[in-house]
């Protein structure tokens, strides 16, 4: 499942829709609003493209680290602090592979994916 | 000729969510580049380096497709073409 949504997600649900029995492994990353003295995040895609570009990462990451499945679930929108960004489920054969293939997708989008944060502060908004 | 250009996040407040313009035939993706600084001065330290290459970090795609910088200056444009310049990225 590749998602961009204004909508929370539960964990829990993309997890159990995520395991499998060829999977040994299931390997997730959660990014969330850090207290970083900022009163709330807003985050905004340009939604089409990035979409693909969750696909292509997706794709590569199946390929290259041998993984079962891969589901990305980015929020757009007002967020507070404490409240989730980003999930990346991995499932794999085994570990090493299910670990390695999150990373790869979280700093592949932190690279390639046209989404954006902005820091609502009390001084000033800021773009991140 | 005219083509639709689209910004986003710290250039769509600055520049407006999309806009039109017009251009000659046979203008570049650079002339448009300059041409939407012009209209808009206070995006050029963003979007254009001191040595007027375009900034570090800085997306242009043309009909969603994205643009090597080094080709900003011969690829030509042509009518109903959509034109994004996205800031550098910073989601997860």
């Amino acid at each position: 499942m590749i998602e961009i949504t204004e909508d929370d997600f539960s964990i829990e649900d993309v997890v159990t829709r995520a395991k499998r029995a060829d999977a040994g492994a299931t390997v997730t990353f959660l990014g969330t609003v850090r207290d970083d003295e900022i009163s709330g995040m807003e985050v905004e895609a340009y939604r089409e493209v990035a979409r693909e570009e969750l696909e292509k990462i997706r794709e590569e990451a199946m390929e290259i680290f041998d993984l079962k499945s891969v589901d990305v679930i980015h929020r757009v929108g007002a967020l507070s602090v404490g409240e989730d960004i980003v999930l990346i489920v991995c499932t794999a054969a085994s570990r090493h592979a299910a670990f390695r293939g999150c990373e790869h997708v979280i700093d592949e989008i932190k690279r390639r994916a046209p989404i954006w944060k902005k820091e609502i502060r009390a001084e000033g908004d800021r773009w991140v | 000729m005219r083509v639709l250009v689209r910004a986003f996040a710290k250039f769509r407040e600055i520049a407006g969510e999309e806009a039109c313009f017009d251009l000659k035939e046979g203008s570049t993706i650079g002339d448009l580049l300059k041409a939407i600084s012009l209209t808009h001065p206070e995006l050029e330290g963003d979007l254009f380096r001191s040595d007027g290459t375009v900034g570090e970090g800085v997306t242009i795609l043309r009909n969603r497709k994205g643009l090597d910088h080094s080709d900003l200056r011969k690829t030509v444009l042509e009518e109903g073409d959509e034109v994004a310049f996205l800031p550098p990225f910073s989601g997860g």
